[in-house]
């Protein structure tokens, strides 16, 4: 049995599925861009989501992340590039039953993210401290993959017609990365520097395409 | 009475934020190892000859360590009184270290311990770093009654490797 609530406007008892279709927003994520300016790192995004009773927004995403960095106090030269993917919900905690769609509106986040990155170490050579010898450390292509969880606030703004903007702040939280023979992952796209736990934030460009606007 | 309801809904909602990473332990990356050197974690047992029990024995004299580089010894343990653990350096290169104890600067034992050695990435901000596993171990038989590897596995953990039991 489909789940309902009341449709109360007009005072009316008609009932609606409360997961009812209503459409899709297409959006790009142009925040990512803007850690060049701040950093070393730089990544791309674009995601899909569904609009399911003006209140649940199932979404997918997917992002490209690449870094280039040298670590100034140690000189190792780091690169990494990987797509990532994550997919998950947005929930318009405002949404009041019977009412019309809000032009804006603000929700939470849910997130379960992952990436299968390759990544390039080049690391002066570590110098034994007892018998002087050199040992050089370099690594090309190696793969790892890294999972995490995000939750968040965000806000979805209509700007003109179908037009919509929006960002989201994120807590990310790691929950596995893998470890080579020699090394760890540094920097996972999509979620950063491979710490137990970050922030993040995403700020997108959105265009809706209506199916139902009840 | 509509828009205080709102900010009140969004003030929750960050303080949910900041309440979930506050307990959630975010780090910033600085659990760099404070020493960036593994050692080969020796200590010393003895077993005693009634019950078999073996417990963790302390050398009461003065007990100094050499590794050999090059032909030549070179101390990296100096006269170390009432000792029941050392903590030994493991070349990078090589594959097999000449490590000598020497008791009370008049007997000595031999240890040949072999090795491999790993070169590790451990993160930008930490750096590099030398991890090894042992493969093999001998010894000489003066006051080693015999010796075990008790984990493989050298890195920054404080973890035991080799267990000396000496004669009593």
């Amino acid at each position: 049995m489909a789940a309902t609530a009341q449709e109360s406007s007009k005072g009316d008892t008609k009932k609606e599925n409360i997961f009812a279709f209503k459409g899709f927003n297409v959006s790009a994520d142009i925040f990512g861009c803007a850690y060049r300016l701040i950093g070393n790192s730089i990544s791309g995004e674009a995601s899909i989501d569904a609009n399911l009773g003006h209140w649940l927004f199932p979404v997918v995403e997917v992002g490209y992340g690449s870094t280039n960095v040298t670590n100034s106090d140690n000189g190792i030269h780091y690169t990494a590039a990987a797509p990532y993917y994550r997919v998950g919900v947005n929930y318009n905690f405002l949404h009041k039953w019977g009412a019309k769609p809000a032009d804006s509106y603000p929700y939470l986040a849910a997130r379960f993210a992952w990436t299968n990155v390759k990544y390039n170490v080049d690391a002066p050579p570590l110098i034994d401290p007892i018998w002087g010898s050199e040992v050089p450390l370099t690594l090309d292509g190696v793969r790892g993959t890294a999972l995490w969880a995000e939750v968040g606030v965000g806000v979805n703004v209509k700007i003109w017609k179908n037009f919509r903007m929006g960002w989201s702040v994120r807590y990310k939280l790691r929950i596995k990365d893998s470890k080579a023979n020699n090394s760890n992952i540094s920097y996972i796209p999509g979620y950063g520097n491979n710490t137990g736990s970050t922030f993040g934030g995403t700020y997108n460009l959105i265009y809706e395409i209506p199916i139902n606007r009840k | 009475m509509k828009s205080i309801k709102q900010l009140s809904l969004w003030l929750k909602a960050i303080a949910l934020l900041f309440a979930i990473c506050t307990f959630g332990s975010c780090d910033d990356g600085s659990d760099c190892s404070m020493n960036n050197t593994s050692y080969n974690r020796v200590r010393l047992y003895s077993v005693n000859p009634i019950t078999g029990k073996e417990s963790v024995a302390t050398y009461n004299g003065q007990l100094s360590v050499a590794l050999m580089i090059e032909g030549r010894d070179s101390i990296v343990i100096n006269r170390l009184t009432s000792a029941s653990e050392l903590t030994i350096p493991v070349s990078y290169a090589q594959q097999r270290d000449t490590v000598v104890l020497i008791y009370d600067n008049m007997y000595t034992d031999t240890l040949y311990v072999e090795h491999t050695n790993t070169p590790y990435f451990i993160s930008l901000s930490c750096g590099t770093g030398m991890f090894h596993n042992l493969t093999g171990l001998q010894h000489t038989q003066s006051f080693i009654d015999s010796a075990v590897i008790v984990n493989h596995t050298i890195n920054y953990d404080p973890n035991e490797n080799i267990k000396l039991y000496i004669a009593q």
